[in-house]
């Protein structure tokens, strides 16, 4: 018998007392068959549980494609490049020496940042002040959707996703101040959002000419996140 | 035995984080909570992954095995969830999406997906439950690689009754089977292990 059959054997019974003693015994000096054996109970113990949720993993599956399609559609996009340009505050300035002014108010670069779309499934099913808020945030109307998205966050403190967008929306308002605790909480939690609100918060504390909080949080934006560039534009423009 | 119990009890008490309702609801298939698991969490998870390179149906199908994962977990009674579900959630799906990365070799990552990623007290925990999940993954990967007939013996050998009965309806003898079946596993341990040391 080779290793495998004599293995077999032995985990089906199939042995009377004095071969499995002596299998027993061989285990302890045959490295070989020790390998062969640790991993037949592997693949074994691998193979039972899986077979043994077949079932009953098939039935979730199948309750969870609806849930998944619904959650995960094709028209979510990556996250959105909604860039906001400096030029709409330069007209809106309408002169030179006015742009100048807001210019240099600002860290170079800095404010043209992507601002990310509110997922409107989170409030799905919720009220439609809520559902409002969402919709707003997502058409820039952040005057609007402010006092919406605020309800939203003190409803629900421990939801990281209502947390955010109504930081994000207090820093597209320029309420820096409000918006900063926030902010910290999320990088101090374990959310999705963590690295993203970093980057709102860095760009919080600089506009409240905090800039040794500015330049921690900043560093906190990792190099795979959607605001590391501009998070070192902030980190170059304190320097 | 009282004793152990009694330790088990103490412990979930201390460590049991408010989020384990829903480990609970889960076991027992709760539609309602469910839905309020894809309805709070999925926003935040389906950012980070899209952030990260996912289309919107691998983020999709991450999240689902995340999902199908915990309730794995679920139906084991000891399991504790420590820390909120939706840092856990991220965790499975943070792993699965690095799994789905190195399996690709695409798109030319080679910065770690959680660089800047802060670690939690539960990682290690997370990290430790999936690889169990992944180890399980790749024996069944492999059951698709191996010859038909030895597919078809392993898995009638791990969902029929008795193994005569499987001899009669395969048409073998029970002595042919028995020795068949070693043979199958032995090519199964192969492909495992030839699997686990090109991933090494």
């Amino acid at each position: 018998m080779n290793n495998f059959e004599t293995i077999e054997a032995y985990v089906e019974g199939w042995m009377n007392a004095a071969e499995k003693a002596a299998f027993e015994q061989r285990l302890h000096f045959d490295s070989e068959l020790r390998r062969d054996y640790e991993d037949w109970m592997n693949a074994d113990s691998k193979l039972k549980e899986h077979f043994a949720e077949l079932a009953d993993v098939a039935a979730l599956r199948e309750s969870l494609n609806p849930l998944t399609k619904r959650y995960f559609n094709k028209e979510d996009k990556k996250i959105r490049g909604r860039v906001i340009s400096l030029k709409k505050y330069f007209v809106a300035a309408g002169a030179v020496a006015a742009a100048a002014i807001i210019y240099f108010s600002l860290p170079a670069g800095v404010g043209d940042y992507a601002v990310p779309e509110m997922p409107q499934a989170i409030v799905r099913g919720e009220s439609d002040k809520s559902h409002k808020g969402a919709q707003l945030f997502n058409q820039e109307q952040y005057e609007a959707a402010l006092p919406l998205l605020k309800q939203e966050a003190e409803s629900r403190p421990g939801d990281a996703t209502a947390q955010f967008f109504y930081a994000v929306c207090l820093v597209k308002l320029e309420k820096y101040e409000i918006a900063l605790p926030v902010l910290d909480g999320l990088t101090k939690g374990v959310s999705a959002f963590k690295e993203d609100a970093a980057f709102f918060a860095a760009l919080s504390a600089f506009h409240l000419k905090k800039h040794q909080q500015a330049l921690t949080y900043a560093r906190q934006v990792g190099h795979e996140g959607p605001y590391y560039e501009q998070a070192q534009k902030l980190i170059r423009k304190i320097k | 035995m009282y004793q152990n119990i009694i330790t088990l009890a103490a412990y979930k008490s201390i460590y049991l984080h408010s989020d384990q309702h829903y480990i609970i609801s889960l076991k027992s298939h709760d539609s309602q909570k469910i839905t309020e698991i894809y309805q709070k969490f999925s926003p935040g998870i389906k950012t980070y992954l899209l952030s990260k390179g996912a289309d919107i149906d691998e983020a999709g199908d991450i999240f689902q095995e995340a999902v199908i994962d915990l309730y794995k977990l679920a139906k084991n009674d000891n399991f504790v969830l420590t820390c909120p579900l939706e840092a856990f959630l991220l965790l499975i799906c943070k792993r699965r999406w690095i799994n789905v990365v190195e399996k690709s070799k695409r798109r030319g990552v080679t910065k770690p997906i959680d660089e800047g990623y802060a670690s939690t007290a539960d990682d290690s925990a997370a990290e430790a439950l999936m690889a169990t999940f992944e180890d399980e993954q790749l024996v069944v990967e492999m059951l698709q690689k191996i010859s038909e007939r030895c597919r078809e013996i392993i898995v009638a050998s791990y969902t029929e009754k008795s193994q005569q009965q499987l001899a009669a309806q395969m048409g073998v003898s029970y002595a042919y089977l028995r020795k068949k079946k070693s043979v199958c596993m032995a090519e199964l341990i192969a492909l495992v292990r030839n699997k686990k040391s090109r991933l090494v």
